[in-house]
């Protein structure tokens, strides 16, 4: 009889107790997906609580600091708990580097490698929500777990990847080093080539070394830059202005070298043409009888044919002829017919 | 009685075996202890500590670090404070590869200092290991472009002998 008496209080008890778990996961499920870049960072004491967000607008400004580049930062509540409002950011996908300073530190410090490491870098958007949370030790960054925005996530992965080139030079042999170096980067491009995310895949191939190896796997980067042919942004542009030209555009450019010597070489040989033909004619310099007498002697005509055919005696003739010889500058008659 | 009989077998295993152990013990403490002993008598390591000091400096520097064949571990270390203009600092490998970078930059240049605006300085700091790194010279190269600030390099080389 008890029983059935507490039965409406026990119906209600454990409703009150379903609203709150289910209010609570809600809470939880919406807290999740609000835009934002937030989690917890568990510090040693050397560091100032205090966490900076840039922007980084290409992959060769991954190591570059400046307090320009900056755009955000959070205090670490006593627990660690820090949130940065992202409202701000570019509706596009986009690189930022979350990094903090050591006490007495300027805020604009940038430290890579060894066990003081203090960034990391994410992608997101001003849309996604991005929850970060590390396992205290050093480096702060390395045990770093990512929830939330699906393409950070991958970033994490491939900074993951990435952080055993730098572990291969701490354990075993150099040989097995490069062996395993040479791996990773392998890796990384097979990230590259597979990941759907155009920001994720260049960050991939960035980490992989491609300057060294695109002079030897020129196919995979053609088919790459084939794949993400659309793509815009900063990153692809200075990717693609780093990767050396088309050979098709190098012949282009012997081609115009080639075509601007042919154009020269018209010119001058036509200008050279018509100073030749500017120059002084030598017939102009014979008299009138001399052409007359030289004409003949095209003919054919003898001298004593040309006297008779002036009617002038046959020294006369002889005189023109040796004269017209050395105006010419000939010295035989049949130069003088030729002429 | 059985008990008995257990305790004689314990104690006698316990006699038996107990010099074995003994030895064994002494065997791997020796070991270790002639192992450190060969360490300290192969194996030699040497520290150069490089400053710079910059000032409204444009001037490329290169500091080179020799590594010969004994050398097993290099460790490099760049840290550079400025408070005015831009550098930039590359480690190359004796075959040109570049190993490591990083660029700073203060935003506010030296006019604006000296018109009392607060400076603003700017850190870098690169830390690079390699083990039984290529033999040959490494080239630290630093690009500032009116650069007020220092730059300390630092390299350890842990060799065997």
């Amino acid at each position: 009889m008890k029983n059935e008496t507490n039965l409406p209080y026990r119906s209600l008890l454990s409703f009150g107790a379903f609203l709150i778990l289910f209010q609570l996961a809600i809470g939880q499920s919406q807290g999740e997906h609000t835009p934002g870049i937030r989690g917890k960072l568990q510090l040693d004491s050397i560091w100032d609580p205090v966490v900076y967000l840039s922007h980084i607008p290409t992959l060769n400004d991954m190591y570059h600091m400046s307090t320009g580049m900056i755009i955000s930062e959070a205090s670490l509540d006593s627990l660690g708990n820090f949130s940065f409002a992202t409202d701000y950011l570019s509706e596009d996908d986009q690189l930022y580097r979350i990094h903090i300073s050591k006490k007495g530190a300027p805020m604009g410090s940038l430290i890579i490698g060894g066990d003081e490491e203090n960034h990391m870098f994410v992608v997101g958007n001003k849309y996604s929500s991005i929850v970060l949370e590390n396992i205290p030790g050093n480096p702060p960054f390395t045990p770093v777990e990512i929830q939330g925005y699906r393409p950070a996530q991958e970033l994490r992965e491939v900074d993951r990847i990435y952080t055993y080139v730098d572990s291969t030079h701490f354990k075993g042999s150099s040989v097995k080093g490069e062996f395993v170096t040479k791996a990773i980067y392998e890796k990384l491009r097979f990230v590259a080539d597979t990941s759907s995310h155009s920001l994720v895949s260049l960050y991939a191939l960035h980490r992989s070394k491609f300057e060294t190896n695109y002079p030897i796997n020129k196919s995979f980067y053609e088919g790459y830059l084939k794949k993400w042919k659309g793509e815009k942004s900063n990153y692809f542009k200075t990717f693609r202005s780093q990767l050396p030209q088309e050979s098709s555009k190098d012949y282009t450019a012997y081609i115009l070298i080639g075509l601007a010597f042919f154009i020269l070489g018209f010119v001058l040989n036509h200008f050279l043409k018509r100073k030749k033909k500017k120059g002084p004619n030598p017939i102009q310099k014979l008299s009138v009888q001399e052409r007359k007498i030289l004409e003949e002697i095209k003919q054919g005509r003898s001298n004593k044919e040309i006297s008779e055919t002036f009617n002038i005696g046959l020294s006369t003739v002889k005189s023109h002829v040796s004269s017209i010889y050395t105006k010419l500058n000939i010295k035989s008659r049949k130069e003088a017919m030729d002429f | 009685m059985k008990t008995s009989i257990k305790i004689i077998v314990l104690v006698m295993f316990l006699l038996g075996s107990g010099p074995t152990l003994f030895a064994q013990r002494g065997s791997n403490s020796n070991s270790n202890h002639n192992s450190n002993h060969n360490n300290n008598h192969n194996c030699s390591s040497s520290s150069t500590t490089k400053s710079i000091s910059l000032e409204d400096s444009s001037k490329n520097e290169s500091v080179t670090i020799s590594v010969t064949d004994e050398v097993k571990c290099l460790n490099i270390g760049v840290s550079s404070n400025i408070s005015s203009g831009a550098l930039t600092m590359e480690i190359y490998n004796p075959e040109g590869d570049k190993q490591g970078n990083f660029s700073v930059e203060s935003e506010l240049n030296s006019s604006s200092s000296n018109t009392g605006k607060s400076s603003e300085t700017v850190c870098g700091q690169l830390n690079k290991t390699f083990k039984e790194p290529m033999k040959g010279d490494w080239v630290i190269k630093l690009k500032p472009k009116k650069v007020t600030g220092k730059v300390q390099i630092h390299s350890h080389q842990a060799s065997s002998n």
